[in-house]
């Protein structure tokens, strides 16, 4: 970044606005973003709600620009921008009154996939629109072949019920037969009804909050404001881009076994064109669309992008100024751009953290921050059945941490979720609470084959648990990746882990693949799999690649790793040259000799 | 013929608050001695003239002990004990980051590094039922090896423990036996609730603060001894008091010790006044306070954090800091917006008026270029204020917005009173309340000069300006009550008889562990209960807490349960009528008013002169204009003061924008109603 | 009535659905749509540009070059 007196020497064009009413109206709208946060946290039903918060939450202004966020989960923020943006013209705001609430999860209309549901709400004042408040949540089960919604799905009919952007308020009271034919078509309904009552309750809230600014700075200054506030963002991104060197930047990454065809890969290219203060990215040249679940929607592209370039940007307001210096282009009936009815349940969720890979591989080559790649798979287990300690039937959708790459900077984060989501993990007691499943361990994951990889900075652990089934059955289906692929190193580091989803059979020692078990295509992606009681399941989620030459680590992290149970004292010397003394610390002369005499 | 004294020790005065035998109160200011709080708190002793043995009735102490210690990372080092298989707790946290966007970002590390952690076979599953009993050799052996491996202190966090205790305590038993003298805690004990990760990281900073709080404990029991004390407290997190012992016992008890008194003050002075809806705006040198009181009782929180991502669940006053003070520097950001804060100049080398090298512009700058503050009394002890530096360094922000030096006061006033009222409105609507409803309490070195402006943005029409608002925590400590919270969690819809009966005995045990309580502090006479009930609709993760009668039989849980889904609706703005309720964490209150010095009332008199006039600058104005100043000692209970005027005292100024009116009440409170419309 | 995605115009530069609103343009003698003027101009200067050949020999063979982003107004 420049220095902040040359930036603002250069970009500090007048604003209609007085500095003062800027910063007074943009945080107010921010701090509604967050309490329509908070009231989804504490009234929702589903665990991947109040537990997880897989939801975002945003303020659209009249011109239906995205202008405040709260910093919930970004994979949506990304989206959201689009999702609305495409309710708003399909609707038309000419249609609009007061009291509607507009839901819509059509991912093919810009939105992300199938079980992201958004709602939106015009906000009137004197009768007009002065602006939209909206979030967009993850809806466990929405209908479809596979409780919870992930597997291997063909196409969109499989997935589950689709809304195109339709009414579900009407003069501020639910439009019953929509509601009938939502709850009629989902396997927990009482979750679906409870969850969507908690997404729009929050959406009231934020019509008062939106109203008492707009009563107290009258409607056109809120208009000039929310102008302005996108403007600042906006220069403030392009400042930003315009660090980089200009040129064109390329990278791919691959995504294994689409659940169809176990032994194919569909490749994510970017090229990425940096030019003054805009910047491209170009996804032609990637994969035609999978017959499976991993495509990605057009959105999920562009969030995906966009979430690679704000880790660049640092710290600024997110809203429709950021996207703007930002293009992506990415040809349609492509595995980056879903073609209706092509599946994509598994996109947003799986594939979007190797597309953010891919676009900060490019901006690594521009900027010289460089990164691995991370573990990029969350696991995804979708769970379904009745729970036999009160016969009613349950979806639960699992998923877990990985571990970070090695960046240039420090060595991967472990147990993670993805860079284009940030949700938490279900407690291990609130999760055997609500669901017929007994957790048999929950740890790092530090065995050989899904252990991080190695190097100056190294790859951070991914979790790895193993759950037992509690029910007499359970449909159990999955979604992840990287069992074949590995997480790639950086800069001479050594590639990740792999990720690993076994059975074992209960009174059986062995854990075994679903190819084994069950003759599944794939080992990671399939549907309705049907386990018993005492029947296990494990999840092992991969490490992140490593940065940088390994025998050019720290020997003191070296010896810390040792100590943590990372590696052993053997794999210190042959992995990172690195010699122990008996008691664990570092055999300062000997490492010397060993590093620079060569194994 | 003894005092009764409050005590709080801040970071970096120790405050003394103390009445004598007609009830007149005193205040002294030392030195904070941070690692040896009975010095500082000695030292005040001294300089109030009671040190002399016998002299103190009883001694209140609020401490930031136990929040320096993790501030600093400095405690036990402690070894973890936890259920076979989930070693790992720790280190895999929630899996979530604080901001979405930065690849940099660093998990912070665990209080409890891995090779400190075992893992012993045991196991309880969600119905509270022995699933796989304790390991007993395991657990010896655990205990050898992280003796060898260095642990101080030890943790024991088993899953669900907080339904069943039985393995969580015989462990205990078992390390207590192996480790003699090393102090243990129990995740069941320290805190009963589900998530097993708040839980444990809960139980292990409750560990890790063993040693320092004993210390603090020690030292304080020593000087009580020298001194010859009637009675000696300490403050809790919660707002309740303890023997020191107590907190021994509990250590994280004490970890919103300092913060949580004054809460207890702002309770009492709403009590006092007729407020039992305060927002507490408490402003000082580098933050912004804030907190609720809701029907005369402070609202807790268990989400409080030792930094990112790492837990401590315990019942604590609800105080949110954000980056707000007399401090906070203004500066232009690389749009060319003007921003205030979280950078503050703090005490060294504090405002550009302070003349001690800051050069930057704060808020103390703008409110003395505006003429709020007065260059001729002193602020912090000794400092003068130079308006001309103040100025100066305004002007380095007004020359590129091409703005005057008043101007981008105003606005840098603005802007941190703005953000001070999204905190405020956060602490209220985060628990459902509209912030209208409330009266504000505003204390601190700086409060009472932004509470008109805080008032105006939430449409709080009420400023109440307490008695000592410099030293207002340490008031606190004089007052508050020994006080204790339990719970239990047990999830039921209540809907057979047996559930029914359980209810009963869980409130039973929860009253019958109190009493104990209250036995050991050496408290005589039976508490006074409060239950309540967290429930929630069936299906949802959070629960709203709502009061429940004793006895609690079927009729106080269906009022309750109709309080629930009113209060759901006031909340969120929605119901289920016909939603079947999960009943979820059973608590209990109990508490005893210790006894409290009877205050002198203030006589009564007729307005005095103002000391001076001086020109003001207010945003609806052009120009400054004169308004009275007047010396808050001078001024007499009845007296009413209209705005634009000043109250000056020696620790702070309350400012009366126009349109303001002040009534001192009998208690020497000042009571502000603000005008909502036009002033600013 | 209700339209189906399938029947929506597609950007020509960055391959989106386009609901309503399109922003019609003429380029080497086609009338195509793009979703916004950005992308009119990002199209001229840097799509076409880029894949010129693709494009005009996807446009020869009569065959919808989908594959490369390039969809025509009907």
């Amino acid at each position: 970044m420049a220095s902040a007196a040359e930036t603002a020497g250069t970009v500090a064009a007048p604003l209609a606005t007085d500095p003062v009413t800027l910063e007074v109206v943009r945080s107010h709208l921010v701090t509604t973003c967050r309490e329509m946060g908070i009231a989804m946290m504490r009234t929702s039903y589903s665990p991947i709600f109040n537990e997880g918060l897989d939801f975002s939450c945003v303020i659209f202004d009249g011109s239906g620009e995205m202008v405040a966020q709260a910093d919930f989960c970004p994979a949506m923020i990304g989206a959201i921008v689009h999702v609305v943006e495409w309710a708003i013209k399909e609707v038309g705001p000419e249609n609009m009154e007061p009291g509607d609430v507009i839901l819509h999860n059509d991912p093919y209309r810009n939105g992300c996939h199938l079980p992201e549901f958004m709602v939106l709400k015009p906000c009137f004042v004197d009768g007009e629109i002065v602006a939209y408040a909206a979030n967009i949540a993850h809806m466990v089960d929405i209908g479809g072949m596979v409780p919870a919604a992930f597997g291997d799905t063909r196409n969109i009919f499989q997935e589950g019920l689709r809304f195109p952007p339709v009414k579900i308020y009407r003069d501020d009271e639910e439009v019953e037969d929509l509601f009938k034919v939502l709850i009629s078509n989902v396997r927990t309904p009482e979750y679906a009804y409870g969850d969507l009552k908690a997404m729009i309750g929050s959406l009231y809230l934020a019509e008062r909050r939106i109203r008492e600014v707009v009563d107290r700075h009258g409607v056109a200054a809120f208009h000039q404001c929310a102008e302005d506030i996108k403007t600042v963002s906006e220069r403030l991104a392009r400042a930003a881009i315009e660090e980089l060197p200009d040129g064109e930047y390329e990278f791919a990454g691959a995504i294994e076994d689409d659940g169809v065809d176990p032994d194919a890969e569909w490749t994510i290219k970017v090229n990425l064109v940096v030019d003054g203060d805009e910047v491209i990215a170009d996804y032609t040249g990637s994969s035609p669309q999978s017959g499976g679940p991993a495509n990605q929607t057009w959105g999920v592209t562009a969030s995906a992008t966009y979430a690679a370039m704000f880790n660049v940007f640092g710290a600024i307001p997110f809203n429709h100024g950021c996207y703007r210096p930002i293009s992506v282009i990415a040809p349609p009936g492509t595995f980056v751009n879903v073609e209706y009815p092509g599946s994509c349940v598994g996109g947003n969720s799986d594939s979007s953290p190797t597309s953010v890979d891919v676009v900060l591989g490019a901006i690594s080559a521009a900027a010289g921050k460089g990164t691995a790649s991370d573990g990029d798979t969350h696991g995804i287990l979708s769970l379904g059945g009745v729970d036999p300690r009160d016969g009613r039937p349950f979806a639960h959708l699992y998923f877990d941490g990985f571990g970070w790459g090695g960046r240039y900077s420090h060595d991967g984060n472990d147990c993670q979720v993805g860079k284009t989501s940030n949700c938490a993990n279900t407690p291990i007691e609130v999760l055997e609470t609500r669901y017929p499943l007994e957790c048999v361990e929950y740890g790092l994951n530090t065995g050989a084959a899904g252990r991080p990889g190695a190097g100056r900075h190294r790859g951070g652990f991914g979790t790895r648990r193993v759950l037992r089934i509690k029910s007499p059955e359970m449909t159990v289906s999955a979604h992840t990746n990287r069992n074949k692929l590995r997480p790639w190193g950086a800069d001479g580091g050594e590639d990740g882990g792999n990720c690993q989803v076994l059975i074992r059979r209960r009174g059986e020692d062995e854990w075994r693949t679903t190819v084994d078990l069950f003759g599944t295509a794939s080992p990671g992606k399939f549907s309705n799999l049907t386990l018993h009681e005492g029947d296990e399941i494990e999840v092992a989620l991969p490490g992140g690649g490593g940065y940088g030459d390994p025998r050019t680590r720290d020997p003191e992290l070296v010896a810390e790793d040792v100590r943590r149970g990372y590696y052993t004292a053997a794999e210190a010397a042959s992995v990172y040259a690195v010699e122990l003394e008996a008691d664990g610390s570092v055999a300062a002369a000997a490492t010397a000799r060993r590093r620079n005499g060569g194994s | 013929m003894g005092a009764h004294v409050g005590v709080d020790t801040g970071g970096t005065f120790t405050d003394l608050v103390a009445t004598d035998a007609a009830g007149r109160l005193s205040v002294a200011k030392t030195l904070s001695t941070p690692r040896h709080p009975a010095e500082s708190t000695r030292n005040g002793l001294a300089k109030a003239g009671l040190d002399g043995r016998g002299d103190v009735l009883s001694l209140a102490h609020g401490s930031t002990i136990a929040t320096n210690a993790l501030i600093e990372r400095e405690g036990a080092t402690v070894g973890l004990i936890t259920t076979a298989g989930f070693t790992d707790v720790l280190q895999i946290q929630r899996v979530v980051r604080p901001h979405s966007f930065d690849l940099d970002w660093v998990r912070p590390d665990p209080l409890v590094p891995r090779e400190l952690v075992r893992g012993v076979a045991e196991r309880v599953d969600a119905a509270g039922g022995v699933v796989r009993p304790l390991a007993e050799d395991e657990v010896r052996e655990a205990a050898r090896e992280l003796r060898a491996a260095g642990a101080e202190a030890i943790a024991i966090s088993f899953l669900f423990s907080f339904l069943n205790q039985e393995h969580e305590r015989r462990a205990r038993e078992l390390v207590a036996a192996e480790l003699p003298g090393v102090p243990v805690s129990i995740s069941s004990e320290v805190f009963g609730q589900w998530r097993e990760y708040e839980r444990t990281s809960t139980c292990t900073i409750d560990a890790f603060l063993r040693p320092a709080v004993g210390r603090y404990a020690d030292s304080l029991r020593q000087m009580a001894d020298d001194l010859a004390f009637g009675e000696l407290l300490v403050a809790r997190s919660n707002g309740g008091t303890q023997t020191p012992e107590g907190a021994k016992a509990s250590p994280v008890s004490m970890v919103r010790s300092g913060p949580a008194c004054g809460v207890i003050a702002s309770a009492e002075v709403g009590r006092a006044t007729g407020h039992p809806n305060l927002l507490i705006a408490d402003m000082g040198g580098t933050s912004f306070d804030t907190g609720i009181i809701h029907e005369g009782r402070p609202e807790l929180t268990t989400q409080a954090e030792l930094e990112w991502g790492i837990p401590i669940a315990v019942p604590m006053v609800d105080v949110r800091s954000v980056g707000a003070g007399g401090g906070s520097i203004g500066w232009l950001d690389p749009a060319g917006l003007l921003r205030v804060g979280p950078q503050s100049a703090g005490s060294e080398p504090g405002p550009a008026c302070y003349g001690r090298g800051g050069e930057a512009p704060t808020i103390t700058d703008a409110n003395l270029a505006l003429g709020r503050l007065s260059p001729d009394l002193p602020l912090a002890g000794d400092v003068t204020l130079d308006v001309e530096a103040s100025r100066a360094a305004l002007q380095t922000l007004a020359g590129p917005l091409g703005l005057a030096v008043e101007e981008v006061a105003l606005g840098m006033l603005a802007i941190a009173d703005n953000r001070m009222a999204q905190a405020l409105r956060l602490v209220s609507i985060d628990r459902g309340h509209d912030p209208r409803d409330f009266a504000l309490i505003a204390f601190g070195g700086a409060g009472p000069l932004h509470s008109g402006a805080l008032a105006r943005v939430l449409g709080v029409e009420r400023v109440v300006v307490p008695m000592l608002p410099g030293a207002f925590s340490a008031f606190g400590a004089l007052l508050a009550d020994t006080r204790f919270d339990y719970m239990q969690t047990f999830i039921t819809r209540a809907a057979t008889a047996a559930d029914r009966a359980r209810i009963v005995d869980i409130f039973a045990s929860l009253e019958r562990r109190a009493s104990e309580d209250f036995a050991a502090e050496g408290v005589g006479g039976e508490p006074a209960f409060e239950r309540s009930i967290e429930m929630r609709y069936a299906g949802q993760n959070w629960e709203l807490e709502v009061p429940v009668e004793a006895p609690v039989d079927d009729a106080a849980l269906d009022r309750a349960r109709e309080r629930f889904h009113r209060e759901h609706d006031a909340q969120f703005g929605w119901h289920i009528a016909d939603g079947s309720l999960e009943l979820v964490n059973f608590k209990l209150i109990a508490s005893q008013p210790r006894s409290r010095p009877d205050l002198a009332p203030l006589a009564e008199g007729p307005l005095p002169e103002p000391i001076e006039r001086r020109q003001v600058r207010f945003a609806e104005d052009d120009a400054a204009r004169p308004i009275p100043v007047y010396w808050r000692e001078e001024l007499r209970a009845g007296n009413r003061v209209e705005g634009p005027a000043l109250v000056a005292e020696t620790t702070c100024t309350t400012l009366l924008h126009r349109g303001d009116s002040l009534v001192v009440d009998p208690e020497g409170h000042l009571i502000v109603e603000v005008e909502q419309e036009g002033a600013s | 009535m209700y339209r189906e995605v399938n029947q929506m115009s597609r950007c020509a530069n960055c391959g989106i659905l386009v609901p309503t609103q399109e922003v019609p343009f003429a380029h080497h003698g086609h009338d195509l749509v793009a979703c916004s003027q950005k992308c009119v101009r990002l199209y001229d200067a840097y799509r076409y540009p880029r894949y010129r050949e693709q494009i005009e020999r996807a446009e020869a063979a009569g065959e919808t070059t989908r594959a490369l982003g390039y969809a025509t107004a009907d």
